[in-house]
């Protein structure tokens, strides 16, 4: 059996179609992955005192500290 | 060290921020320059003339008001959502100095006649060396800042961001590639149809990556933060990232139907543009969806107006792209005046638009200020703007049409039935719309230049504090 490049086309279209097949079930399928998702979605809100440090409304010394 | 490691790194990001907004400016100056051109022949004056002109209108709008905006954002959104200061201030102050010197060697070289031919791959091989340079800095620090990360997820902007960057160094470098004959010349390394196909597969991902994944991020960060609610879907955004990855790279021969291309790649070029309206819509909706149960949030919010319009835009030429790579639509509107129309809804609605938006944003916050220094100028801006894109697309969609139709049509013995001029002469009128269309566009620039002036004057430019990672459930 000879394996020429164009198998070798073949054979990458269909791993990458299979790979995004478990992108979509990784997304979607599984329970475990929704609270997850909902945490990460959330993440733009959770620096509460640069957001009020930004808008000049506070003048977020507080914060200055070392981590 | 301790001191400066405690706060985000906005300098940089101010710095591009007012940049794009100038560049914007420039850039659609010369869009409007050009259109006039066409208009009255007599403008083009000396070496000023349409063909020098025009790519330096679409490197500046694309690259320098783009590239300001997308690195800008991104700087500013890899940083807040990885709650961690930018990844070397040395290297992130080299990426803007070193883009604003790309911009104005293409300012110098373009209009003097030094080009590679390539569309939006003009620049000479120097200075494409420089963007190589630039873009592997910038990839160091946003990739080095997500990597110094205080969160464990990486927020889906990024994933966007990421993708844009990386996509785009390896498009400008295999499309670059040339054999230079002196400081100013170079030729292709690459010749004939292989040549054409390269330049395409770089010329529609420099749409799909540049002025549609970046732009995603933008999307993605600032449509929630702006309406005060997280993201409509978020597995939605991440099927959306990886249907784009997945599909995009494959669209590029659509804008050689009909030509030498063999004609199986023109149909897979076709049938890839086909699915990609999958994934544009659904991550149009994914962003519009975000204000669902909030819809009142648009009535006065003026930049939501900017952010949610764009998307709609988005929308409407993602539909628009994949009809007119269908080949048989692709033999009526090619190389006419739709073409133009169509990149216009793109550029003018989506790109510019939703960069808009986002900068009005960003600038009261950059200056320490609560809020633009006028809302009511948002608003006007907003309108100017929409009718300006309105009267430049409509205009484009009935001259290119007509183009279209007119250079089809044959007489019963076979011949043409209309020489080339008479279907310019035809194009005055709306060339003529489209002109008014531009200049309204660049007023709302204008209005959103004196807007920001206005905010940054007397501001405090403090720069906000890291979030302490304790305070996070991460």
């Amino acid at each position: 059996m000879d394996i020429n490049i164009n198998d070798l086309r073949s054979a990458v279209t269909v791993i990458s179609f299979i790979t995004f097949l478990g992108i979509v079930w990784w997304a979607y399928g599984y329970r475990g992955s929704k609270k997850r998702f909902e945490e990460a979605a959330n993440l733009p809100f959770s620096d509460v005192e640069a957001e009020r440090a930004e808008l000049g409304l506070s003048s977020g010394e507080g914060q200055r500290k070392k981590p | 060290m301790a001191e400066t490691q405690s706060a985000y790194n906005y300098k940089v990001v101010r710095q591009f921020t007012v940049m794009a907004v100038i560049w914007g400016i420039v850039g659609m100056l010369v869009g409007v320059i050009i259109a006039a051109q066409l208009v009255w022949p007599d403008l083009n004056i000396g070496f000023l003339h349409f063909g020098r002109l025009r790519p330096l209108h679409t490197n500046a709008v694309i690259f320098a008001f783009g590239g300001c905006a997308l690195m800008g954002t991104s700087y500013y959104v890899v940083q807040r959502t990885c709650h961690a200061r930018l990844f070397c201030d040395k290297l992130a102050a080299f990426t803007f100095w070193g883009w604003q010197l790309v911009i104005v060697l293409a300012a110098i070289t373009l209009p003097l006649g030094m080009t590679q031919g390539k569309e939006y791959a003009e620049l000479e091989w120097p200075i494409d060396i420089l963007i190589a340079a630039v873009w592997v800095a910038y990839a160091v620090v946003f990739f080095g800042t997500i990597f110094k990360r205080k969160v464990s997820h990486i927020y889906v902007a990024n994933w966007f961001y990421g993708g844009f960057i990386l996509a785009v160094a390896l498009l400008h470098i295999v499309n670059s590639a040339a054999i230079p004959v002196s400081l100013t010349k170079s030729y292709s390394a690459y010749a004939g149809v292989q040549d054409a196909m390269i330049q395409w597969w770089y010329g529609h991902n420099a749409v799909g990556f540049f002025l549609t994944a970046g732009f995603l991020g933008m999307m993605y960060y600032f449509v929630p933060k702006q309406a005060e609610r997280p993201v409509y879907s978020y597995r939605l955004s991440v099927v959306h990232f990886w249907a784009l990855i997945f599909t995009y790279m494959w669209a590029g021969p659509h804008h050689l139907h009909y030509t030498a291309l063999p004609d199986w790649t023109q149909s897979l070029g076709m049938i890839f543009s086909l699915i990609l309206l999958a994934p544009s819509w659904g991550g149009m909706i994914n962003g519009i969806m975000t204000l669902s149960g909030a819809w009142h949030k648009l009535r006065d919010d003026p930049i939501l107006k900017f952010l949610i319009t764009s998307l709609s835009f988005y929308g409407m030429s993602t539909f628009e792209g994949p009809m007119m790579s269908i080949k048989t639509v692709n033999a009526l509107s090619h190389y006419t005046d739709w073409t133009i129309g169509h990149v216009h809804s793109g550029a003018l609605g989506w790109v510019a638009m939703i960069s808009i938006g986002s900068i009005y944003y960003l600038l009261p916050r950059l200056f320490g200020k609560p809020e633009m220094f006028s809302v009511k100028l948002i608003t006007v801006h907003f309108w100017v703007s929409t009718i300006g894109i309105v009267l430049y697309i409509a205009s484009m969609w009935i001259s290119g049409v007509m183009q279209g139709l007119m250079w089809r049509t044959v007489n019963a013995d076979g011949t043409l039935a209309y020489s080339f001029v008479e279907s310019v002469k035809v194009s005055y009128p709306f060339w003529g719309i489209r002109l008014m269309g531009g200049v309204l566009f660049l007023s709302g620039m204008l209005i959103m230049a004196y807007n920001m002036v206005k905010t940054m004057a007397g501001g405090k430019i403090e720069d906000a504090p890291v979030l302490l990672p304790a305070g996070h459930h991460a």
